[in-house]
């Protein structure tokens, strides 16, 4: 249960010549930042409205909707919001240049979280860049205000361990190695207009970026396996990669944005994994970060953690966030000549803080930014509960005590009509299976097959913990340590090609038999690795 | 049809409008401040309204040029949220004034992105003719525009009117042709001469 104290609700104030933004922060975490916006208000009005968006866009149909009021932060050389929807899907966060502003009196730089009410999101439309803009972000001024403004209140937000996990995994995925591509907003736009027009209401539905040695990188979209080409956007690989991601649908939060943009840098961390959209607009950055995932699936217990908090040395962690809230901002390196200590414990004490949500990774500058999430240090163990057969399956993983037999490619291909403006599209769609078989530590016969969403959706294992329950407590930990293992192996392939001309003529005279003329044939094959 | 029981005050409100004097600027004022006071989606059928609203028909139609008179003024309307503001906004620079092409030249950070932005038809071609005015006024100002324009036909928008486009931009390298790119001058063919094959 997390708990905020606002002196007052946040407030909009606007005259011919004046638009002031009046956003009240919890009481018990005090940050003071008054000032006038100097410039390039329609980029920040944007930004923010896009925030709003991601906060507000799934509420209409739940009851049980809620959300952590926005964070703001204040340091010495930027201010920044973030946000993180209650569907655990996108995280937000509009990275706002000091030179933007201009500050009126004492600025006292911190995290809070503020009252942002969807009222508040709406009156964002009144920000001109013809009008005086003022931000006044502080529990101060209240007092001036007219009794029908509304007191103290207080609110008490009931959020889920699983969310608050979700979070702090999605904004610590952002430190994990990854790639990274400049794109220019029109392809994006281009992308994000296509997935508008069209609509695929079964897999695979994701979004494939193709990085060809010696060639600007290419988007496409499945199943109707659109290209997209990036132009400009090189990858500086020497063979040929294939990055799936998936929660394409939610890049429409982009588009108010990209016809203001300058330049977009996509941050890609792996298959399945988290991606982040950078788009740079003039003075303000707002960075989209998808998780891939949607609640219920990865933040889940005994899944698997991106980020598992892991064991520091408790002494140079104290060592290093202290370093980190008197400067703000560091890199590594800069940070392990600053404690004298070596980059790898460095690095460790880091991704700890990250996982407790005490520090943010810059994803643009490759820095360490101190930003303490809560109030209070949330318990660790609650958040990441000690799960035995993980730590089983990575005491596997650690000895060596792995070997893979076979990893196999099952193909099932279905011969599907789509929608598109143009017309119908007759493709084979290809859904591969991965089978894997392996060998971990005392189990010589260990099975596993993952859908093509990497959904583990069959395993086989001798163990006693296997025998008793099968699936319904999840993996054991032989299943675990032998995913962990062969996951990073899988490569991607194409997922759907144009149908052969039988398969054409079956598909049409199956069309009158059947209306939607989904699926017409099925049939399966082999292939190895 | 006075569906809301409306006629009188929306009459009492045109004559004072009507009222206002249009030398010393207090109209357009006046009018902007009401129009940009406007949210998103208020407007649901804009032909009807200006059909059966007298007070619609001033502050939109009627009175287009007046709002030349203050570039603040214009830039409001174009930063409404309301798209029929903008779209005002878009003819008021379209408009064959004098003071147009430089005040449009100077809003470019604003009509720019109006090229890639999801638009109709009809707001786009208005876009476009401000858009116009902007390049045929100021060479700096065509060359952005130029280059986004370019950019514009990467776009699968089906209804996206490209013949317009390509109308344009023909019209603004036509006027300044120190923007054209090599593939782009014209080429000119005349008869051959005599002797040399």
């Amino acid at each position: 249960m997390f708990s905020f104290s606002y002196a007052i609700p946040s407030s909009f104030e606007s005259t011919r010549t004046r638009a002031l933004y009046d956003l009240s922060v919890d009481l018990t975490r005090p940050v003071r930042f008054h000032a006038k916006v100097r410039q390039h208000v329609l980029p920040l009005r944007f930004a923010l409205q896009a925030l709003g968006q991601l906060i507000w866009h799934s509420d209409e149909w739940t009851t049980d909707f809620f959300t952590l009021d926005p964070i703001i932060t204040v340091h010495p050389d930027r201010v920044f919001f973030e946000a993180f929807s209650a569907d655990q899907s996108s995280y937000g966060l509009v990275i706002i240049d000091r030179e933007v502003f201009e500050p009126e009196g004492e600025v006292r730089c911190g995290t809070t979280n503020v009252d942002f009410t969807a009222w508040l999101w709406a009156a964002l439309a009144e920000m001109r860049s013809t009008r005086e803009t003022y931000f006044r972000v502080g529990p101060e001024g209240f007092e001036v205000k007219t009794t029908d403004a509304g007191g103290r209140f207080e609110q008490k937000v009931d959020v889920p361990e699983s969310w608050v996990r979700g979070l702090l995994q999605l904004q610590g995925a952002m430190a994990l190695p990854g790639t990274r591509l400049s794109l220019r907003p029109v392809d994006l736009l281009s992308a994000v207009r296509s997935l508008s027009h069209l609509k695929a209401k079964v897999s695979p539905r994701a979004l494939r970026f193709e990085l060809e040695p010696g060639r600007d990188a290419e988007l496409v979209l499945e199943p109707w396996e659109k290209r997209v080409p990036l132009v400009g956007a090189s990858h500086g690989g020497t063979e040929k990669r294939v990055i799936r991601t998936w929660g394409r649908r939610r890049l429409s939060l982009l588009e108010p944005l990209l016809p203001w943009a300058e330049r977009v840098d996509v941050y890609l961390k792996g298959r399945a994994l988290p991606s982040f959209y950078d788009v740079q607009l003039p003075g303000v950055r707002f960075v989209l970060g998808l998780s891939g995932w949607t609640q219920h699936r990865w933040t889940e217990a005994s899944s698997f953690d991106l980020l598992v908090a892991p064991a520091a040395n408790e002494a140079l962690l104290e060592r290093v966030a202290a370093w980190l809230a008197k400067h703000f901002v560091g890199t590594t390196e800069a940070l392990a000549a600053a404690v004298q200590a070596p980059s790898p414990e460095v690095t460790q004490a880091l991704t700890a803080l990250c996982a407790a949500g005490r520090v943010l990774f810059d994803v643009e500058a490759r820095a360490w930014r101190y930003r303490e999430l809560f109030q209070k240090p949330v318990d660790l163990t609650k958040l990441y509960p000690a799960d035995p057969r993980r730590e089983e399956a990575s005491g596997y993983l650690a000895r060596g005590e792995i070997s893979l037999t076979s990893t196999v490619n099952r193909e099932t291909t279905k011969q599907r009509r789509f929608k598109t403006p143009d017309g119908p599209l007759f493709r084979e769609v290809v859904l591969r299976d991965w089978v894997v078989h392996g060998r971990v530590g005392p189990q010589a016969e260990v099975e596993l097959v993952l859908n093509d969403e990497d959904r583990l959706i069959f395993g086989r294992c001798g163990c006693a913990f296997f025998d008793e329950h099968l699936m319904n407590r999840g993996p054991c930990a032989h299943l675990l340590a032998l995913l962990q293992f062969a996951q990073p192996r899988r490569k991607d392939l194409e997922s759907a090609r144009p149908s052969s001309p039988d398969a054409l003529t079956a598909t049409r005279a199956a069309e009158d038999a059947e209306d939607d003329g989904d699926v017409d044939s099925e049939s399966e094959s082999y292939e190895n690795d | 049809m006075d569906q809301w029981g409306h006629a009188e005050t929306l009459e009492q409100l045109t004559a004072h409008y009507e009222a206002l004097s249009t030398t010393d600027g207090t109209f357009v004022r006046r009018a902007t401040n009401a129009l940009t006071m406007m949210p998103a989606f208020a407007i649901w059928q804009y032909e009807r309204l200006l059909k059966e609203n007298r007070l619609a028909r001033l502050l939109f139609e009627r009175s287009t040029p007046l709002y030349l008179a203050d570039a603040r003024l214009v830039r409001e309307l174009l930063e409404s949220p309301q798209i029929h503001v903008q779209a005002l906004g878009f003819r008021v620079l379209a408009t064959r004034d004098p003071r147009a092409g430089p005040m449009a030249a100077q809003m470019i950070d604003v009509l720019a992105p109006t090229l890639l932005r999801p638009l109709h038809r009809r707001t786009r071609l208005m876009a476009f003719q401000a858009i116009e005015q902007a390049c045929l006024a100021d060479e700096t100002a065509a060359r952005v525009l130029v280059g986004k324009m370019k950019l514009t036909f990467a776009l699968p928008d089906r209804k996206y009117p490209r013949e317009e486009l390509v109308g344009l931009l023909g019209r603004v390298l036509g006027k300044w042709p120190s923007l054209r790119g090599p593939r782009e001058a014209p080429r000119v063919f005349s008869r051959a001469v005599e002797g040399r094959g």
